[in-house]
């Protein structure tokens, strides 16, 4: 099993998750060997363009193996799609720990196209 | 060009003064406040000193739909690309790394490139540390150089529908102005972002089209901003106007220094005829003598 990132409004897991991809505060990234996360902030959030490739490439180079948003656009799609990365839909009002939890027990559902 | 059809529906020799080569940029900041309008009449004031139109608003250019004209060359325009060889690429993710605008994106065994996102600066292809990405084409949209029927000569650039980034094209639609022509005229695409700092640059003065609406005067502020950091003088041109004092047009032409050079009475028989595509100055002979007198004082000023 490989690391996790969710889309987080804040640094903690406890923060409320964020549905946006690209432009996300932080992704919350659970390394499953530790049980710990790492929150990474997104550089890109501000851009005017390319947020999305640009948060696509940061979980690429923090080598996740799946990330839980809850909308994502068609360029960040085909870059996790082509990298491997697997994407699933995150539910909002949530806490990171809470959304994890689901995506552990299974009970969260992939997303197989772009959404936004 | 004495004898021309559409000579015959001027009123009168417009007296402008010729010998001066200038560059004019008709904007505004709000859309539809009247610039085509403005920029094909004035077209067809200077008809006599073959002025050359260029329509800069690439992403719907209208200046054609109400100015005869006939199309004598197309020119396709195309702006640099990074195109990464795999055979030599080691996936070291520099390019992404650099790229302001996240245009690339390095995986472990391929580089996703979109075009859409890249800006061409090339700094990709000059950075590679494996010489692995060469610049190649991407067709971005054409250059269409007519002459005006009613004299001079018009370039108008067509972006390609789903091509996000206009500047490069308004750049090449500068540039097919040359430099022979006494007066060229600018038709500005709306707003104050890059595409309207691109047309507007590089003119010796620029005609703020503005109607007086609380949209028009918040984005009259805004282009007054853009022509200032330009450092390209300006003026401003009442369209619609319903009579009265425009005290709010006024104040703010006052609090920045800039003049009102003209002003275009409303009239639904104008609006009727320009949709159709006719010749306002038929309709509207007054409209002639206003624009002449607004580049009078627009040649006043440069000088």
């Amino acid at each position: 099993m490989g690391k996790i990132a969710i889309c987080s409004s804040g640094s903690s897991s406890s923060s409320l998750v964020d549905g946006r991809f690209g432009r996300c505060s932080c992704f919350m990234v659970w390394d499953p060997e530790s049980s710990s996360y790492e929150a990474v902030s997104n550089q890109g959030q501000d851009m005017s363009h390319g947020a999305g490739t640009g948060a696509a490439q940061a979980m690429i180079n923090q080598g996740v193996k799946a990330v839980i948003t809850s909308r994502i656009g068609p360029k960040a799609f085909s870059v996790l799609k082509s990298a491997g990365i697997e994407v699933y839909m995150g539910e909002e009002n949530k806490t990171v720990e809470e959304v994890l939890q689901k995506y552990l027990n299974n009970e969260l559902n992939q997303i197989n196209s772009p959404n936004n | 060009m004495l004898g021309d059809v559409t000579n015959k529906v001027r009123f009168k020799p417009y007296a402008i003064g010729r010998g001066v080569r200038m560059r004019i940029a008709v904007a505004s900041g709000k859309g539809g406040t009247g610039k085509t309008l403005v920029a094909t009449c004035i077209a067809r004031v200077l008809a006599d000193f073959s002025p050359v139109l260029l329509d800069a608003d690439v992403e719907e250019p209208n200046a054609g739909l109400v100015l005869p004209h006939k199309i004598e060359r197309t020119v396709p325009v195309s702006r640099p690309v990074p195109a990464v060889n795999l055979a030599s690429c080691t996936f070291c993710g520099e390019c992404a790394e650099i790229c302001n605008f996240n245009a690339l994106a390095v995986l472990p065994d391929k580089v996703m490139v979109f075009n859409e996102l890249c800006h061409s600066c090339g700094a990709c292809a000059y950075l590679c540390p494996e010489h692995a990405i060469k610049e190649t084409e991407h067709h971005i949209g054409v250059l269409e150089k007519a002459s005006l029927l009613s004299g001079g000569t018009m370039v108008t650039g067509r972006l390609v529908v789903g091509e996000p980034q206009s500047p490069p094209l308004i750049k090449k639609v500068k540039e097919a102005a040359g430099n022979t022509a006494s007066y060229v005229i600018v038709d500005c695409p709306p707003g104050t972002t890059c595409p309207m700092i691109e047309a507007i640059q590089d003119s010796d003065f620029c005609l703020l089209i503005v109607e007086n609406t609380p949209f028009g005067l918040h984005d009259l502020a805004l282009s007054l901003e853009a022509c200032r950091i330009l450092e390209i003088p300006c003026g401003l041109v009442i369209n619609r106007w319903y009579g009265g004092d425009d005290r709010e047009v006024k104040a703010i032409a006052e609090e920045n220094g800039i003049p009102i050079l003209g002003r275009i009475p409303f009239s639904t028989e104008l609006a009727r005829c320009y949709a159709k595509g006719d010749n306002p100055l038929e309709v509207m002979p007054e409209i002639g003598d206003i624009l002449e007198n607004v580049i009078k004082q627009v040649e006043e000023r440069v000088n």
